[in-house]
């Protein structure tokens, strides 16, 4: 059989292909782009987010913190148990706006509130708290 | 009467042949009795030129019932004209029972090459002679009686010969390939072009590559992982119970005041006491703030909130 009689139609035949190919080619391109794309913004994110997480977990100069939030507080309602990794902190008899800057300190500080427990008597609060670092 | 083309390749058509059969492609070799030539001295320069003004040299020469194909070959002193009709060949040689899908090249009689002088013999009336480097049709009556011919074969066909298109046995013409092969092709090259011309953005990879260089303790996916596993959670509980105090705070007005709180390591309860004229207003600003608020029956004045950690 002579292919040449078929000229037109193998040509025809070869674009066909071309385009299709073409197409599966784009197609299959843009897929892989796109799942190369969300995985490296993943790991971007990631890095991102891991590093935050240490920064504001794992912080440095906490001890430092701690010593400013120990010297604020009224020494006389105070009992102030510290070790290495936690410190536990009784403060009794204190007042209402006491109570509240004693809790805005503690909520901003990067530190963990592993126990809060906080009792209104008739005139004044106590706090127990166990932070840990 | 009739014959067969199989062992020939290349046949010479003329008006006065007898049908014969075709089961493959052949060449044909038109007769002149099929094109008409001119020659003129013009002042043109490019083919293209030529081809264009060629339709208007053979006006009122041509049977005007086909359509006509022009082309134009430079000689010595000028230009040599040469005019035909695919359509009439066909139809001419549908008539003698070859279909048009049997038609392979096409050659003018004009430039076989014939050695010798000696005319071609075209049936039993007719001869091809010829005359000053023209092929001409010549009934064989005018030539000498003793005059000797020779048989057309393939030897004498010309390198190029022409195509009409559509033929070869296929089912497709050559204009109809071109017309659909020219788009789908340039489709093809567009897509993948395209696929390379999106890909150029490169500013994710450089940023994480960054972010590995200034972080080589988090460029492992695995210690990636460590580390969220390990902090991920604790900053979820961490943050809940700063929300909490935070929405306590929030609660905390003339006649409403945070009476108890207790986070403990699995579940936290914030207890409210608020005063009867208030009471409206504080279940309000829970409302307003998004913060739900449980009642208990027993002391309706000590609102509360609870949960898990």
């Amino acid at each position: 059989m002579n292919l040449m009689r078929f000229r037109n139609e193998i040509v025809v035949l070869i674009a066909f292909l071309v385009m299709v190919a073409g197409y599966f080619f784009n197609y299959h391109h843009q897929v892989s782009s796109q799942e190369e794309g969300l995985k490296t913004q993943k790991a971007i994110d990631e890095i991102l987010y891991a590093k935050r997480l240490k920064a504001t977990w794992y912080p440095k100069h906490i001890k430092k913190r701690l010593e400013k939030l120990h010297g604020s507080l009224e020494a006389s309602k105070l009992e102030w148990r510290g070790s290495s990794k936690q410190v536990k902190i009784r403060y009794s008899a204190v007042s209402f706006e006491q109570t509240n800057a004693f809790l805005e300190k503690v909520a901003s500080m990067p530190i963990k509130i592993e126990t809060l427990s906080l009792h209104k008597g008739k005139q004044d609060y106590t706090i127990e708290a166990v932070l840990t670092w | 009467m009739s014959s067969t083309a199989k062992a020939q390749r290349a046949v010479l058509i003329y008006r006065e042949m007898e049908p014969f059969e075709v089961s493959s492609t052949i060449d044909i070799v038109l007769s002149p009795q099929f094109y008409t030539v001119k020659k003129e001295e013009l002042p043109v320069r490019y083919a293209s030129q030529a081809k264009k003004i060629a339709p208007s040299l053979f006006d009122g020469l041509l049977d005007e019932q086909w359509s006509y194909y022009y082309d134009a070959k430079r000689y010595d002193e000028g230009w040599e004209f040469i005019a035909y009709s695919p359509d009439e060949v066909k139809s001419f040689l549908q008539a003698l029972g070859i279909e048009e899908r049997f038609i392979g090249k096409v050659f003018f009689a004009k430039d076989l090459e014939v050695e010798g002088s000696s005319p071609l013999e075209l049936g039993a009336s007719q001869a091809l002679a010829f005359i000053s480097g023209c092929a001409v049709v010549v009934p064989k009556s005018a030539l000498n009686s003793q005059q000797e011919y020779i048989s057309f074969d393939d030897s004498m066909l010309p390198k190029k010969g022409l195509s009409f298109g559509g033929s070869q046995e296929g089912y497709i013409g050559q204009g109809d390939a071109l017309k659909l092969a020219i788009p789908m092709g340039l489709i093809g090259i567009f897509y993948i072009v395209s696929a390379f011309m999106g890909s150029v953005d490169n500013s994710k990879s450089s940023e994480l590559k960054r972010l590995k260089e200034g972080n080589p303790a988090l460029a492992s996916s695995y210690t990636r992982k460590a580390v969220l596993k390990r902090y991920a959670p604790l900053e979820k509980v961490q943050r809940l119970k700063r929300e909490l105090i935070a929405q306590a705070s929030k609660l905390s007005f003339e006649g409403s005041y945070v009476k108890e709180i207790s986070f403990t390591d699995s579940e936290y309860k914030i207890v409210f006491e608020v005063e009867k004229a208030v009471a409206e207003r504080f279940k309000q600003l829970a409302a307003d703030k998004g913060i739900e608020i449980g009642f208990d029956a027993n002391s309706p004045q000590e609102p509360y909130m609870k949960g898990a950690l």
